[in-house]
């Protein structure tokens, strides 16, 4: 059995943990069935964006693990089609398993279902960025495997916390909070602007249009050696 | 001559163009102009109502216009809020229109606009009464008294609103002159309500006496009587009056009573016989007005109430089935893709669609939690007041239903800074306004009614009660001299009902143990506590009735509304001996 595939091992340990932890997080957005007294008495805030914003974070993480691992077994010349679709399975998978969840979650958000909807479509975009930088990330550090598990998921997190830096340090570029993925997520829950949802939706875009043009230069290299 | 006739023929017609040039241009020129009284004497209270005066001069709108007050609240190191409400008057004409409004933050200038039916405004004017306003409620005196205390306001008789909640900033109220029946009408309703009068009559009570004031004086059968020096004074039955000051001929000068939740103290002699300093004694023993107030026994059933809330079990349900769903799709998967798929598809699916109906919206999310008290307190008139709590669960804006004429009074946070906003916009029947999520606030208005009930105690157990309610009432309680007796249902219309002897009790004992007599016992147990001290419950025979709904309007945002409503009505025959 190929440890490509969603079946593999490797995949069963990253869907379990996704599914663990994604249910951990709808549970935390959960408010209990309490009174109103007890409820404003209490000083345990029940942010019901905190699953949305985990959705997008753990796709994340899964995308950057899922890019690695097809690096190691995926052929040097496989076409972007098949290599996009490859990486799609995955996240479809993911989805699937993640749909009751995200059913369920409609009723934490004011917003309504199209910004679910947004939401999921942003987890497909994002996703596959995170996959194709992975995987880039992988190929490029063949002899430096543990200097690549830091600079993969090091560039995960500052493609996070650096838009915020970015978005809180002038009001007039508070939407560019929307290019990170956490950002976006919470923006969107709350109502995001057209403005921060074409940034959200452009960063991840581009980013994908550039690796696959990057890769097609970089496999270019062993035939000009 | 031909042509002189022709000149004089054509004159009228001359005249008839300049005089329509003249009335287009004065039409033209011509602008509408707001001139505004607020207050008494334009002292104004800050959280209290206030008598608002709008005369309107030169109106040219040719549809139907509305006023629409703005007033600023707070300050740059409080924070800012801008509370907006229009009058239920519709305008149409140039005149004089009365109102009555909350007052917030008088510090800043209030504006008054009057808007087209577009929402274009067609006059302003700005009312600035920071050098008037008072921190507390004043002594509102008839003009025919001096001025005894420096924070009273003087009003001439006839300029006393109509609305008895334009008393709210009175501390008491003093009547030396005959007054209209509405206005009776208004001042009895406060006074029902807790407020605080004092009426002085000598000679004078003939052209003051009315059934009203009758109704509220502390003695029976009252006429004036004349001392041997020949001072004239009102004389009466005061049994249950309380004798407070004792004139130096002997005559009782002072004597005061209960009326509802309120006070009326008597001062025998006319306004011109008494001096300065016997009216600084006589305030020395005038309570100060306390209207009945509900807001803490609502603020505690809204605190009360749980919230209904996404099922957290079935979140562990899902993930442990998700669990397993993904450990079956890989075994079964490694050997074949497509069934590892199908089950993926087929079993994902069944628990999605078992979610969506777990989770179903428009019962799970409840955004908005209400909790509206209406009392009515009954005596030969009857007054209104309503008590609102609400509790946000979502930030978003929402709208708040309520009745037509009514303008809320709402508590403001402390400080207005912040993430959150208080400002708000109260139109004819809602109010707009967005909190927090978690943020709870609080309303009152006052309003008034026709009789609920009509009852009659027919024997020691037996009450026949008159329903003129809408609806029937789900609890009731007859209280004989301190006794309780419960009734279980007060339907509509004339009834009689039986009192059972074995379920009576002690008002303090019913008190203290009957919090789950029924199943809306609790909220009637926490009315009746916060209405004891301020009625006398323990005399007379009293019917205290109660009234839950629970409703789920279909607005944008969800609501969850529980009404509550509340009469309290006394005997008729004993009223006057409160």
């Amino acid at each position: 059995m190929k440890s490509d595939t969603v079946f593999s091992t490797s995949s069963l340990q990253a869907y379990l943990s996704l599914v663990f932890l994604g249910g951990i997080a709808l549970a935390l957005s959960i408010q209990p069935s309490t009174r109103i007294a007890a409820l404003r008495a209490s000083d345990v805030s029940y942010p019901p964006g905190l699953f949305h914003i985990s959705l997008v974070f753990f796709f994340g993480v899964f995308a950057i693990n899922r890019g690695a691992v097809l690096a190691a077994n995926t052929p040097a010349r496989l076409s972007h089609t098949k290599l996009i679709l490859r990486f799609l399975e995955h996240i479809a998978y993911g989805l699937l398993l993640f749909s009751p969840y995200l059913l369920f979650s409609r009723s934490l958000v004011s917003s309504g279902t199209i910004s679910l909807i947004a939401l999921v479509l942003y987890v497909v975009v994002s996703s596959l960025f995170f996959c194709l930088g992975s995987l880039r990330l992988e190929q490029r550090s063949d002899h430096w495997k543990q200097g690549a598990f830091l600079l993969r998921y090091g560039s995960f997190f500052a493609f996070n916390l650096v838009p915020f830096g970015v978005g809180f340090s002038h009001p007039s570029l508070s939407f560019f909070l929307s290019a990170s993925p956490v950002g976006f997520a919470s923006r969107l829950i709350g109502g995001a602007s057209a403005l921060e949802v074409l940034t959200g939706f452009l960063v991840p875009i581009l980013g994908i249009l550039w690796l696959l043009t990057r890769r097609q230069r970089f496999d270019r290299r062993p035939h000009a050696v | 001559m031909m042509r002189d006739s022709r000149i004089l023929r054509s004159l009228p017609r001359y005249l008839a163009i300049c005089a329509a040039f003249f009335l287009i241009s004065s039409a033209c020129t011509a602008q509408t102009e707001l001139s505004v009284e607020l207050g008494f004497e334009g002292r104004l209270a800050p959280g209290h109502y206030a008598p608002i005066l709008v005369e309107i001069h030169d109106y040219q709108s040719a549809g139907v216009s509305r006023l629409r007050i703005t007033q600023l609240v707070g300050n740059e190191w409080r924070g800012e809020a801008t509370l907006q409400q229009e009058l239920p008057q519709l305008i149409q004409a140039s005149g004089r229109y009365e109102a009555v409004i909350p007052i917030y933050d008088p510090v800043n200038p209030i504006i008054i606009e009057l808007l087209s039916t577009t929402g274009e405004v067609l006059a302003t004017t700005t009312a600035d009464l920071r050098g008037t306003m008072r921190p507390m409620p004043y002594p509102v005196l008839d003009k025919q008294l001096p001025r005894f205390d420096d924070r009273a306001a003087v009003v001439e008789p006839s300029s006393l609103p109509s609305q008895w909640w334009g008393f709210d900033s009175a501390e008491s109220l003093w009547i030396a002159s005959p007054l209209p029946s509405e206005t009776w009408t208004a001042i009895s309703q406060w006074v029902l309500a807790g407020g605080s009068l004092v009426v002085l009559t000598g000679t004078n009570f003939y052209r003051m006496d009315s059934p009203t004031l009758r109704q509220l004086l502390p003695i029976l059968n009252p006429d004036v009587a004349t001392t041997i020096e020949g001072t004239p004074y009102l004389s009466g039955t005061h049994a249950n009056a309380t004798i407070d000051m004792i004139s130096d001929e002997g005559f009782p000068l002072l004597l005061h009573g209960s009326y509802g939740a309120g006070q009326v103290a008597l001062v025998s002699v006319g306004a011109q016989s008494v001096s300065v300093e016997d009216l600084q004694m006589i305030a020395t023993h005038v309570s100060p007005a306390r209207l009945l107030t509900l807001e803490e026994p609502t603020e505690l059933i809204l605190g009360a109430q749980t919230v209904s809330a996404l099922d957290s079990l079935f979140v562990l349900l899902m993930i442990v089935v998700l669990g397993v769903l993904v450990c079956v799709c890989a075994v079964v998967g490694r050997r074949n893709a497509r069934a590892g798929w199908s089950i993926l598809l087929a079993c994902g699916l069944a628990l999605t669609v078992s979610s969506g109906f777990v989770s179903f919206p428009m019962t799970r999310t409840i955004a908005v939690y209400i909790v509206n008290t209406r009392l009515y307190v009954q005596g030969s008139v009857t007054s209104v007041s309503v008590f609102s709590s609400f509790f946000s669960q979502t930030a978003d804006p929402f709208v708040q239903a309520h009745e037509e004429e009514i303008l809320p009074l709402q508590v403001l946070p402390r400080t207005l800074k912040g993430p959150n906003s208080s400002d708000f916009y109260t139109l004819s029947e809602k109010t707009r306004q967005q909190l927090l999520v978690g943020e709870m606030r609080r309303w009152h208005a006052y309003s008034t009614a026709s009789a609920v009930f009509d009852f009659e105690l027919l024997s020691h157990e037996l009450v026949r009660i008159n329903n003129y309610h809408p609806a029937d009432f789900d609890t009731a309680l007859i209280l004989i001299d301190g006794i309780v007796h419960p009734i279980a249902n007060v339907r509509r219309g004339n009834h009689e009902y039986s009192l059972d002897p074995t379920t009576s009790n002690h008002l303090g004992s019913f008190l203290s143990t009957a919090t789950g007599y029924t199943q809306s016992g609790a909220p009637t147990v926490q009315l009746v506590r916060a209405i004891k001290d301020a009625l006398p419950l323990s005399t007379g025979t009293w019917l205290i009735a109660l009234d839950t709904e629970v409703q789920l309007p279909t607005t944008d945002t969800p609501h969850k509304v529980r009404d509550i409503t509340v009469v309290i009505a006394q005997e008729e025959e004993g009223y006057r001996e409160i």
